[in-house]
């Protein structure tokens, strides 16, 4: 019985990791495909112009699969919780288990386009030259970006799920305030589409600082949630 | 034996108090009634019953136990109601072998019977199955939980009249093979009284009545016959309800016959 958050966990990943699964191959198709496109000259100028081939691959599916850890994040407790709940598993046991299967899923993805990058740089000639120190040294700090979207996403999903209206749009502004946080002291320049004055900030103090900040937001994050979820009202509909 | 109880339960949405301290005590090898019309607090009540929320004051338990967010004591609780289906994917196949991971006593073959003598297609996407086979997708995964507690909140409105039939039947089988504590919530009394060994009334939040099918039963009698006869016989009883066609009149009586 006390296994139960075990299997939640197992479920949750084979279910989420199938639709990662998905997403990994379009990427690679779309980021394969941009290359193919950019050998034809009538076409060349366009694929330049998107940006595409600029970037690396493990890079196009970060950014992808960030985007994916919050919209996973958003489903939660509309998908997972009250399934679980349903079939007699607890609060408690679901909580653990997503925040598992979301951390196997984020380092499993990374580690996925970590490890097509230099297959396709170094047999294909795709995306440049791959610097394998670089990337690695990267990879934990991708992989905790990629929970703290998840975060994110599943802070918002609490909002909406437990309080509506009010709760869900004050659950947007603090996941958006936590994503800006996060970009601003990795460094990663990503496109905010709020807090803007908060990206003249440079918090930059070299990668430990970063890592220690992401892990202070993330207990912070973990605390809120678990506070929100473990009696939050199943809603029959 | 398995004993649901719950004790002065109350719960409120916001200023609205909709359970006012209900308290009752459920025993296993029952069928339990659940009646109440329309914003009563049935569905408030089952889902305090099945963890699904807290009570606001009051105690809900399991053989002595609270069952919220008790690991072992949640999956003994069965909680169908009429799902909203329109996002599911999976097919029920899927379902019904996700349930029987989680639940314990959950007899996957015998899912798979009940869903063939219910016409539920289980290889289809269940947002692509009729609201009449959702229905019986609930009921089949109701049924064939086992759970020691189990609940059907009005799941069968969707169904036809043959297959609701067919469920009655299945329900009084299942109930004679592993006997649990069964509540039926429902407005279809006419149709499901004859399942129910006892019934539970409740009306504003409050219990207005607890009692076995039978003592209920012999609280109250109708009395059909010539429009003259009947009302003198009806005189100065307490008729509930009565209606007459042409020269003949039906009254409802409702007290013992003696």
């Amino acid at each position: 019985m006390t296994g139960k958050w075990k299997k939640a966990a197992r479920d949750l990943s084979i279910m989420q990791g199938t639709w990662a699964a998905w997403l990994l191959a379009a990427v690679l198709i779309g980021y394969v495909g941009a290359h193919v496109m950019l050998r034809i000259p009538a076409l060349a100028g366009f694929i330049n112009e998107t940006g595409l081939i600029v970037f690396g691959f493990h890079e196009l599916v970060w950014n992808a699969i960030n985007i994916f850890m919050l919209v996973i994040g958003i489903m939660s407790c509309y998908a997972f919780l009250e399934m679980f709940v349903g079939f007699g598993v607890t609060r408690r046991s679901y909580y653990k288990a997503s925040i598992v299967s979301a951390l196997l899923l984020a380092a499993a993805v990374n580690a996925a386009g970590f490890a097509f990058s230099p297959l396709l740089s170094v047999f294909f000639g795709l995306g440049g030259p791959f610097s394998w120190g670089m990337e690695a040294a990267l990879l934990p700090a991708y992989i905790m970006t990629a929970f703290i979207y998840y975060l994110a996403g599943w802070i918002i999903s609490v909002g909406f799920y437990r309080w509506q209206m009010s709760g869900g749009f004050i659950a947007i502004a603090a996941a958006l305030l936590m994503l800006t946080l996060t970009d601003r002291f990795w460094n990663f320049d990503m496109p905010v589409p709020f807090f803007s004055s908060l990206m003249e900030l440079n918090f930059t103090q070299g990668a430990w600082a970063a890592a220690v900040f992401s892990l202070i937001l993330t207990a912070l994050a973990l605390a809120v949630i678990q506070k929100a979820v473990y009696d939050i009202p199943v809603k029959i509909k | 034996m398995t004993i649901l109880q719950a004790d002065n339960v109350k719960v409120s949405f916001k200023r609205e108090e909709v359970l006012k301290g209900v308290s009752f005590q459920l025993e296993q090898g029952n069928i339990y009634g659940l009646i109440g019309r329309n914003g009563a607090g049935k569905t408030t009540l089952l889902s305090v019953l099945a963890s699904y929320r807290q009570a606001d004051d009051g105690k809900v338990l399991i053989d002595g136990e609270e069952p919220f967010e008790h690991e072992m004591l949640m999956p003994k609780v069965a909680f169908l109601y009429e799902t909203d289906y329109s996002d599911e994917t999976e097919t029920a196949l899927v379902l019904l072998k996700l349930a029987a991971r989680y639940q314990e006593q959950f007899d996957l073959d015998y899912a798979q019977e009940l869903a063939a003598k219910l016409e539920l297609p289980l290889d289809k996407p269940v947002h692509k199955l009729s609201t009449g086979k959702q229905a019986a997708l609930n009921v089949t995964l109701g049924l064939a939980s086992r759970a020691p507690v189990t609940i059907f909140d009005e799941v069968y409105s969707g169904m036809d009249a043959p297959t609701r039939d067919t469920f009655y039947k299945e329900l009084l089988e299942e109930q004679e093979r592993v006997p649990r504590i069964i509540i039926l919530s429902t407005h279809l009394v006419s149709e499901m009284d004859y399942l129910f060994d006892h019934v539970i009334m409740i009306h504003e939040g409050r219990l207005l009545l607890n009692e076995p099918v039978d003592a209920l039963l012999e609280r109250g009698f109708s009395v059909t016959g010539s429009q003259e006869k009947v009302a003198a016989f009806a005189a100065g009883r307490n008729v509930i309800s009565e209606q007459s066609l042409g020269g003949t009149l039906s009254v409802m009586i409702f007290e013992e016959l003696t």
